[in-house]
């Protein structure tokens, strides 16, 4: 019987392999669900009424708010490109005293959402702020009187700086660690000095990690909304969530946020463009090179950044808590203080965010399974790069395209918990996919397949195998959402259920009313749950482990 | 119906990639005895991997049939997943799990308490042959390649699999090692009987392990015999070259008279042949050289170009007056030294090879 089909001169085609059909069907809905609101917005930026649109560009708004937020945009990226690359050299290839230390320092303003910089700094600035108030109590009025104030488009360019740069510094720093030194060596015989040397040999080496930088900075930075708001430098996210608050429009938040998109998809294309230029990485064995003497000015430089990013602000809050602690008042017990009052907001911080890391996690297995074993496959890719949406989403533009999707499919789920984990979850799911799928292309495909050989099913792969060695990037994913979510602040006040206010709401808003008393214990609190991220963003520290 | 002993029966199996032929396969035919150790050897490309692929069921094949003990295991009205399949593997890599200890991965699937007594005893003997009992708790990180390669090796043979299947199994070993581990492993499979299928690119690795050896190319098999017959009739040009060390002449074949560089010979042909082109295999060690007299003629002369001491033997690149270059392998003690020219002469009849095939002459 069975040889019988030998017998034919051509045999008959065998049906071609398994089609993970469930998986894919699970991926386009997982996508397609995450990419709702943001085709939602574009739907109804479309179709909105023209005379918006005609409106807004009548008044010079549209035009004001692509200014602003071009520039503010500009400043930030180059600042922290500057800022960034400038520190990483210290730190990799000068001897400045103390290096050791400034490594791990110069990486903590990682721990301090910018909007926390932002009210710190509000408070401390001007002529009627806390450093104008200790000059004065040391008798300087005269300095005192001229404590400028840091607003504006100069206040939310600095605090966005001082908290942005990091990403740069570490990247940086990866990339310069990367580099075969042998190259630099060799450009070093040929008589490169080392000013042209680091202008022509080391930047375009480095250049790849500093355009994916410089993205992640300028795609933070038009989706701030809380640094220029407390800031008062409007920009379009500013603009779409008074729409959503003050006016309840959702048609003109929606062609104000089509506009942020298409200018966000543009810088990510532009980028993209230039980092696919420059791609080229020398990688080999490298040798310890010998570190360029530094100047005074660099050490400078360093402590001012430590200093400004991180000493003043966690000062600053402790300063105010103390303040709180020493002079209680009837305020400390409307806006809950209280050790209870602030396990209760820290908890429903918990509570929201961890079930969206959770959740994250659930949903970014087998999607990330499926991109990374079925590379092959037609769909599987496209459905990775639809679930990515979020990245390019302001928190404020997920808000609001949640509330059209929601006003039209489950209006209950409006304004509850459940709201707002999907909000963290479309928000952050991009990172767990990303780590997820970085993990588990490192778990080579031939462990499974030696399972297999082994009289092991499917299921039976991923429990003793799989999912085992995928532990690490599951711990770094779900920490990573967890921690990220906690610090959301914009979609969290936009779609809270009342009465469940999380630490950053309770910051916001007391600082908004200028109780920074009252305000500074959740800051501190919040910084202190931040500390994992330390951990997870270095790729220095993450490389090196896996070299062991 | 196939012969009891044959464990292994493939029948036309193609493979075939989308994008890129370099690996695709067949349609090829193949049978593996039971007890024997066949060995499929290629060059990289050739798609030799694929087919244990294909065997292992990791891998499709397009059409074509695999017999395994008697079973179809994948034929267009029938698939076996690889899990299914009484087939052990290992890989080149050896993927031991990283976060089990040899124990553990030796005894990966198996439940201990499920595990009669004769099972226990015969994984429990695996550990002693294989030379694993002090390593048992050990980490895969913390064993060397060698022994890496002896856990992969247990853990393939705990199932007592009917077949088992290994991919380049020394390539990730120190030189200097291979030659020590191939005898024992192939000592140890001898002891438990098993029946094992290898595939490498290497064919001293093929000769010294085979029981029979498949020599493949571009996905198609040019010759399935021992590796006596496969080195000294080789049955294409391209097994000559790759699995020994000949050297290919042009040579004409006229009726009854093989003419080359080297010399004419008489030969007889059952058919009358026209004037014909061949290839003429030089084997190195069949070329006799001997000092020039002063009478003989120039035809058969060549000048030494390289001379390679190689302990018991010298190794002579010739260049022959057509420019052609040749090897020959001499006992140590008659030397030439370079630049020196020498009469060649062929010590047998050559083989001759007509567009890649062996031209056997009656």
């Amino acid at each position: 019987m069975s040889s019988k089909a030998a017998l034919f001169d051509s045999p008959k085609k065998i049906r071609p392999g398994f089609v993970p059909w469930l998986l894919l069907i699970f991926s386009a809905l997982v996508a397609l669900a995450l990419a709702a609101p943001m085709l939602f917005i574009v739907y109804q930026g479309l179709t909105a009424d023209p005379s918006i649109w005609q409106r807004l560009w009548r008044l010079g708004r549209l035009q004001t708010l692509f200014i602003n937020t071009f520039i503010l945009t500009l400043i930030v990226t180059t600042g922290t490109l500057f800022l960034g690359v400038a520190l990483a050299w210290l730190t990799e290839r000068t001897n400045v005293p103390g290096k050791r230390w400034w490594t791990p320092l110069l990486s903590l303003p990682l721990l301090i959402p910018g909007y926390l910089l932002a009210i710190a700094y509000e408070s401390f600035w001007s002529r009627w702020g806390l450093l104008a108030e200790v000059l004065t109590s040391w008798g300087m009025n005269d300095i005192a009187a001229i404590v400028p104030s840091i607003t504006g488009l100069l206040g939310a360019s600095i605090v966005l700086i001082l908290s942005l740069y990091p990403y740069v510094y570490l990247l940086a720093r990866a990339a310069l660690r990367g580099v075969n030194t042998a190259l630099e060596d060799t450009a070093r015989t040929c008589g490169l000095n080392p000013r042209k040397f680091f202008w022509f040999m080391t930047l375009p080496l480095i250049r790849p990690s500093l355009v994916a930088a410089a993205l992640l900075v300028a795609v933070m930075t038009m989706a701030d909304y809380a640094v220029v708001a407390r800031m008062g430098f409007p920009t379009f996210t500013n603009a779409v969530y008074s729409q959503l608050t003050t006016r309840l429009d959702r048609s003109t938040a929606s062609v104000l946020s089509l506009a942020l998109i298409v200018a966000t998809v543009l810088l990510i294309m532009f980028q993209l463009y230039l980092w696919g230029k420059g791609r080229h990485y020398y990688r080999t064995s490298r040798q310890p090179i010998a570190p360029e003497a530094s100047s005074s000015r660099g050490l400078m430089l360093i402590l001012i950044v430590v200093l400004s990013a991180f000493l003043l602000p966690v000062g600053i809050f402790l300063y105010w808590m103390v303040q709180g602690w020493l002079h209680p008042t009837q305020a400390n017990a409307i806006w809950g203080t209280g050790l209870a009052d602030l396990l209760r907001f820290a908890w429903h911080g918990l509570l929201s965010a961890g079930s969206a890391a959770t959740l994250a996690l659930a949903l970014a297995l087998p999607m990330a399974y499926l991109s990374v074993r079925y590379r092959d496959r037609k769909f599987s890719r496209g459905f990775a790069w639809l679930s990515q949406a979020g990245l390019a989403l302001p928190g404020v533009l997920v808000a609001l395209g949640l509330a059209l999707v929601l006003h039209r499919t489950l209006p209950e789920l409006y304004f509850s918990v459940a709201a707002l984990v999907i909000a963290y979850l479309i928000l952050f799911f991009p990172f767990a996919f990303q780590t997820l799928e970085s993990g588990l292309t490192q778990i080579p495909q031939s462990l499974e397949e030696a399972a297999r050989m082994l009289r092991q099913k499917t299921v039976s792969v991923w429990r003793h195998v799989t999912l085992p060695l995928l532990v690490p990037g599951l711990m770094t994913a779900w920490v990573f959402v967890f921690t990220n979510a906690l610090r959301e602040l914009p979609a969290t006040l936009l779609l809270r259920p009342p009465g469940f206010d999380t630490l950053p709401v309770r910051i916001w808003i007391a600082a908004g009313e200028g109780y920074l008393t009252q305000a500074a214990p959740a800051a501190l609190l919040l910084i202190a749950l931040s500390l994992p991220l330390l951990f997870l963003l270095d790729p220095v520290r993450t490389e090196s482990k896996r070299t062991k | 119906m196939s012969a009891p002993n044959v464990i292994l029966q493939l029948d036309k199996v193609t493979k075939a990639y989308g994008d890129h032929s370099a690996n695709a396969l067949g349609p090829l035919s193949l049978q593996v005895i039971s007890g024997e150790f066949t060995v499929i050897v290629g060059p990289s490309g050739c798609g030799k991997t694929t087919l244990l692929r294909l065997i292992a069921g990791l891998e499709r094949p397009d059409a074509g049939t695999i017999i395994l003990n008697g079973n179809p295991v994948a034929s267009f009205s029938k698939w076996v997943a690889p899990e299914e399949r009484p087939i052990g593997m290992v890989f080149q890599d050896y993927s031991l799990f990283p976060h089990l200890t040899v124990e553990r991965n030796i005894y990966f699937g198996l439940k201990k308490k499920n595990l009669d007594s004769k099972q226990i005893q015969h994984i429990e003997n695996l550990f002693d042959l294989l030379g694993l009992k002090t390593l048992r708790s050990r980490y895969p990180h913390e064993l060397s390649g060698g022994e890496q390669q002896r856990v992969a090796v247990a853990r393939a043979l705990a199932h007592q699999p009917a077949l088992i299947l290994f991919d380049e199994p020394f390539s990730n070993l120190d030189a200097h090692l291979r030659p020590r581990m191939r005898r024992e492993l192939k000592k140890l499979l001898r002891e438990l009987k098993s029946t094992a299928l290898f595939v490498t690119h290497d064919q001293t690795e093929a000769i010294e392990l085979a029981d029979r050896m498949a020599v493949l190319r571009a996905g198609q098999l040019e010759q399935l015999d021992t590796p006596e017959l496969i080195y000294r009739c080789p049955a294409t040009r391209f097994v000559a070259k790759f699995v020994g060390e000949a050297d290919f002449i042009r040579g004409l074949l006229q009726p009854n008279l093989l003419e080359t560089e080297l010399g004419n010979f008489a030969i007889r042909t059952s058919t009358k042949l026209a004037t014909q082109e061949v290839d003429v295999m030089v084997d190195p060690r069949s070329l006799e050289l001997t000092p020039l007299s002063g009478n003989i003629s120039s035809e058969k002369q060549a000048q030494i170009v390289l001379r390679q001491f190689r302990g018991a033997e010298i190794l002579y690149a010739l260049r022959l007056p057509s420019g052609q270059e040749l090897r020959a392998i001499t006992i140590a003690s008659r030397s030439f030294s370079e630049g020196e020219f020498v009469q060649v002469k062929l010590s047998s009849l050559p083989a001759i090879y007509y567009q890649n095939k062996r031209f056997d002459l009656v």
